[in-house]
Parts: C-alpha cells; structure tokens; sequence
C-alpha cells in the first residue's frame, strides 16, 4: 500500500485517478449536451417550418418555389426517422426530423390554393417543391 | 490540486459544485433553445404585401371601393383564421385627395389597435405591426391614400 499513497496529499493513486476521470467525464457529458441542444433538431424544425409558412404566404398566384431540405433530411438520418420531414395540411406546416420532434406553424393563405410534393430524384438532394395555384 | 482539508478528493462537497455547476449550464442551454424564434413583424410585412399585391394593380386600386368586394376571396386569405384566432389584426384605410375615408375595412383582433402602440416598445407578449402608406388611382384616375396596417401576435399571446 506504500506505494499506493500519495503522502503529501494524503489520497491514494486510485482516489486521483477516479477524481480526473470523473471530471473529464463530467465537462465532455456537459460539451456534448449543449452542442446536441444547439445543433439539433428542435431549433432546426422550427427555422423550417418558419421559414416554409412564410414561404407560402408570400407566393403569388400561379408561382412555385424550390426549397433545399438536404439540412433536414441529413438530420432526419442521423436521428435515424424515417417518416414524412414536410407535412403541409390545413394551414398548418409540420417540420419533423425525431421521433419524439416536430414543430407546426400557421399560414393564412387558403389551404386548397396550396400544392406541395417532395422531390427527391433532383442532384442536388431533396426538395420542397411550394406551388400556389 | 483541490482537496478539502481532510485530504479528501472525492468529498460530498466537490459532487455538490458538479451538480450546481452542470443544473446551472443545463439549464441556462435549455432556457436558450426553448425560446421562439420571433417572426411576427416578418409575418405582418408578408400579409400587408400580399394584400397590397392583390388589391393595387400597376398603381391602380381594384374594386376595394365597391360594396360587393370580398377581401379574403379576392387575397386568397383564409377568413376563418384571421378573424377568429385572435393572433391578426388588418385595417384597409382608403382616403381621397381631400381627406375623406372612402373606405375602411377591418377585420381580426380590434384590440391590436392599441396594442401595437404598446408594441413600440418592445414589450413582449404585445403585436407587432406594420403600417404602409401608398398613393393609388382609381379607373378614373382620381388619386387616392391607402393605409393598411396589419398585427400578428401568433405564437406570443
């Protein structure tokens, strides 16, 4: 046990070594917490479907309006959900990329003058594809 | 090295510093990412552009003036949700040359009349509004002002 003792500290080798790992732990779990809450889904969903309600409200008739959805499908994978990313349904648009996610925004513009679809066969990834009728 | 005075590195004390410090960073992160994102003044500037796009065409303002116009049919504006949700507020003002209201339409939250003034001091849970001025004509040509002001509050009340 001599050997084991740190005298002038008076804890063991093992007491050190369990009280660094702890704080390594401890500061990487809380690192790892605020850049999941930063860089995940919840604030992404809502900028989307923010962003899409808007979008809609500001379309004229007969316009369409291609929007990128590579930053929410690419989240979509890695959360590993495999549903529907873009819902738009009676005046409400419904961005979703987890599970247990989703965040629903309104737009005033009369939901059967509305068209969407999901284009997934362009190069350059998936898009939202916004037509006012 | 931070020791307590008994030697201890591994105290009750140093796990209650962990735990305010990590409840304190959770939180505040927390608190961070729940807050909205506040898009009501975008909101009111995108309504007041569509109806200013549906009624003045080219400078000259459509059929607002006659009795039988329907604003919500001709905007493609979903009357349901403006006027009973509570969240919107519009009003069409338009006057002659001379001063006179032709017309005035109003429709959704009259009480955003005066909220938005309160709004221009940033107060929260309050609208924000947007107002736009803009000279028309008639078929006539007779010149007119157009005031609309629109308020959203959707998602703060």
């Amino acid at each position: 046990m001599k050997s084991m003792k740190n005298k002038k500290a008076g804890t063991t080798l093992l007491e050190q070594v369990i009280f660094y790992v702890l704080n390594v732990f401890f500061v990487l779990s809380l690192m790892l917490f605020v850049n999941n809450v930063s860089s995940g889904s919840l604030i992404t969903e809502e900028r989307y479907a923010k962003t899409f309600g808007l979008t809609i409200d500001s379309l004229k008739e007969g316009t369409e309006v291609n929007i990128s959805l590579i930053e929410l499908y690419n989240l979509a994978n890695k959360n590993k959900y495999l549903g529907e990313v873009v819902i738009i349904k009676d005046n409400l648009v419904r961005v979703q990329v987890s599970k247990a996610g989703g965040y629903e925004f309104q737009f005033i513009t009369l939901a059967n003058k509305i068209s969407y679809e999901v284009d997934k066969s362009k190069k350059g990834g998936e898009f939202l594809i916004l037509r006012m009728k | 090295m931070i020791e307590n005075k008994s030697g201890e590195l591994l105290s009750m004390w140093w796990f209650f510093v962990l735990i305010i410090i990590g409840v304190g960073i959770i939180a505040g992160t927390l608190m961070f990412a729940s807050e909205k994102i506040d898009v009501r003044t975008i909101q009111a500037d995108v309504i007041s552009n569509k109806i200013i796009d549906c009624v003045v065409d080219f400078g000259v303002i459509s059929d607002i003036l006659s009795s039988d116009f329907n604003l919500f049919d001709s905007c493609y504006i979903d009357k349901g949700i403006f006027d009973s949700s509570g969240n919107y507020f519009l009003r069409i003002n338009l006057t002659s040359g001379l001063g006179e209201v032709k017309n005035e339409l109003t429709y959704g939250n009259r009480a955003f009349v005066e909220d938005c003034k309160i709004s221009l001091i940033q107060a929260d849970n309050y609208p924000r509004c947007v107002k736009k001025e803009l000279l028309v004509l008639d078929s006539s040509g007779n010149s007119y002002k157009l005031n609309i002001m629109v308020g959203s509050n959707y998602e703060f009340r």
